[in-house]
């Protein structure tokens, strides 16, 4: 059974490219590292590969398994007034943003989301823990219209 | 609203950006004439390259990306070469506007806009450079009517909605001092009395060494009394004729021998109230009450402390006089019974596997299994006393078991509520549900730990519902 309260909508299926992109550069310096340890301190490991070896298992499995799954976990709903996102591949978390809430939007593209055409819509709150609530893998159309309709809800609003 | 033109920033914060980049390029240079000095200059002129184009060029091209438009709803505002930003602030959620100029933009001409939206510092909008002109049209714009809040120099008499007489103030000492943190201190002095005594604790038991144990015995007393004795003179300076009124939407409270402090909290600030019940205070049937504030331009924001020691009933009033609707351990909903079972898993087996792994280096560390028990009892004993309602149009969470603590969190001040769980949550079925408020700080968050997931689903539901409700 998920958390889900609204039936969702997936994010963008190319937004795993933009995860498995991210840990590629994260995981190779990483294995990169601990190849150049093993060879600095040759004398000190008992055979090769011993420290290398689950490393880089480790990015095998984040690089290759991990951004499929972390994709899937991702989801959102738009009812008008609240924006429902969930996501989390170990620790699950399901956000729901009352529009009335939200102070102000932003729709954020780094250099890899740019190379796939994709969008992050970032909504602030006042809150504390969870003031930037972040939704990844939009389009840049379905992102534009999602904040220019939250803003017109805003600002027709009684907040 | 007529002029909806995108706008750049003022060429003067140009200037200025230029002016830090080079401050910055000196250093590079200097480190770069040495390892021409070295011969090698084709790095060093690769170097001189980069750092131009690092301090001279970037700032010009981020210049030139950033603009800005006031349109009819909101302010927008795009930014960035590689990591594209575009913002959106509804006018509506504009809270202030403030205008500072440095030493070159007031040579320049122009200054530095912060647009405060009521998030946190760092979610402010900066526009860094505008003419002074488009500063004060912008302030005119964004803010209208720029709502004055002078706070009132009147102090008339008034009924305190809470007072200390000294009595409390000193019993508060009293009981503020930690047990552990003094029992920690008194050992580690009765340690080195004896190390100055050149006596191996070990061999204690063996001589005749009833004077050292009269020694660290007075070691121990001693440092119990300094203990309690700074506790008590800490809550005389801090507390000494404390009181609370409550007149015009505002509390203020006023307390302390030297410095004297007042802190004022408007009432509509208040997002919340903690009561907190410590073990000591607790059996002697006190606790305290914290209000969480949203903080504004002169306004504290965090929890700030509104009464140290009350009685249950002065706690009802100093929780009525904000407004709140009262606590109430009564028909609270317990959270799921195997959320002890849990706690027990994850704290449990992590704190026993560290012991152990202690003792593979210390075998003496082992005695600290005997503390598993305690632990455990605690923590099996945690779902009776993790409590939940939904009621007068606010959120009642009590939670802890030796320290207690109780959340009052009126609907209206829930910024987003997140469901969440983790593996063993989805294996037995079990959520967290996490209402997010305004103003946050430190530990303590009305969460409510391990409820059946349908339950959490239809509490978050209704929370929002509730708040929709009081924001309308």
């Amino acid at each position: 059974m998920t958390l889900a309260i609204l039936p969702l909508t997936p994010i963008e299926p190319a937004q795993k490219h933009v995860f498995r992109l991210r840990a590629l550069g994260f995981w190779a310096a990483v294995s990169a590292a601990a190849i150049a340890g093993e060879y600095w301190f040759a004398e000190l490991i008992p055979w090769h590969g011993m420290v290398a070896g689950p490393i880089g298992l480790v990015a095998l499995w984040r690089v290759l398994w991990v951004p499929h799954r972390r994709w899937q976990r991702w989801g959102y709903a738009f009812t008008g007034s609240e924006l429902h996102v969930v996501h989390g591949y170990w620790v699950e978390t399901y956000t729901i943003v009352p529009i009335q809430r939200v102070q102000h939007l932003d729709v954020v593209q780094g250099p890899l989301e740019r190379l796939f055409s994709l969008c992050t819509l970032v909504l602030h709150t006042a809150g504390s823990d969870a003031n930037m609530v972040e939704l990844p893998g939009l389009k840049r159309e379905t992102a534009d219209a999602l904040r220019d309709a939250i803003r017109e809800r805003i600002g027709s609003g009684d907040a | 609203m007529t002029d909806e033109r995108t706008r750049r920033l003022h060429p003067g914060a140009l200037v200025v950006a230029t002016i830090r980049g080079a401050r910055n390029l000196v250093a590079g240079v200097v480190a770069l004439v040495v390892l021409a000095a070295q011969g090698h200059a084709g790095w060093a002129l690769l170097g001189l390259l980069a750092g131009i184009i690092g301090a001279l060029v970037l700032p010009w091209l981020r210049w030139w990306r950033f603009t800005y438009r006031v349109g009819t709803d909101a302010l927008s505002i795009e930014e960035g070469l590689l990591h594209r930003l575009r913002r959106s602030v509804p006018l509506a959620r504009i809270q202030d506007i403030s205008i500072e100029q440095g030493v070159i933009a007031r040579v320049l001409g122009f200054a530095t806009v912060k647009v405060e939206t009521g998030g946190g510092k760092a979610d402010d909008v900066i526009l860094d450079g505008v003419g002074l002109a488009e500063a004060h049209r912008l302030r005119g714009l964004l803010v209208p009517g720029g709502a004055t809040a002078t706070a009132g120099v009147e102090t008339p008499v008034i009924e305190p909605v809470f007072a200390m007489g000294l009595g409390r103030v000193l019993l508060n000492g009293l009981l503020s001092f930690s047990l552990l943190l003094w029992i920690g201190a008194a050992l580690d002095l009765s340690r080195r009395a004896l190390d100055a005594l050149e006596v191996d604790p070990i061999d204690l038991a063996g001589e005749g060494t009833s004077l050292t144990f009269a020694l660290a015995g007075a070691g121990l007393v001693l440092v119990l009394l300094v203990g309690v004795a700074v506790g008590v003179v800490r809550a005389l300076l801090r507390d000494h004729g404390f009181t609370l009124t409550h007149a015009d939407g505002r509390f203020r409270c006023i307390r302390g021998l030297t410095p004297r402090r007042e802190t004022v909290i408007v009432d509509r600030r208040i997002q919340l109230a903690l009561v907190r019940r410590k073990l000591l205070a607790r059996l002697l049937g006190y606790c305290a009450v914290d209000f969480q504030t949203l903080g504004g331009s002169d306004d504290p924001s965090g929890r700030q402390e509104v009464a140290p020691l009350a009685r249950d009933d002065e706690a009802a009033r100093v929780i009525a006089a904000a407004g709140l609707p009262p606590f109430s351990a009564e028909g609270l909903t317990r959270v799921d019974p195997r959320h002890g079972a849990r706690l027990a898993i994850r704290q449990g087996a992590g704190i026993t596997a560290l012991i152990l792994a202690a003792a593979w280096f210390e075998p003496r560390t082992l005695f600290l299994l005997l503390a598993l028990p305690i632990l455990y009892a605690q923590l099996r004993l945690s779902p009776r006393f993790h409590r939940y309602a939904l009621r007068d149009g606010a959120l009642h969470v009590a939670q802890g078991v030796v320290g207690r603590r109780e959340w009052i969190v009126p609907s209206g001040s829930v910024q987003t509520v997140s469901l969440s769980r983790g593996p063993i949550q989805r294996l037995l079925g079990l959520v967290t549900v996490s209402p997010d408020t305004a103003g946050a700080q430190g530990m303590y968050r009305p969460r409510i730990v391990d409820v059946r997931l349908d339950a959490g689903q239809s509490l978050a539901a209704l929370l929002l519902a509730r708040d929709q409700a009081a924001g309308a």
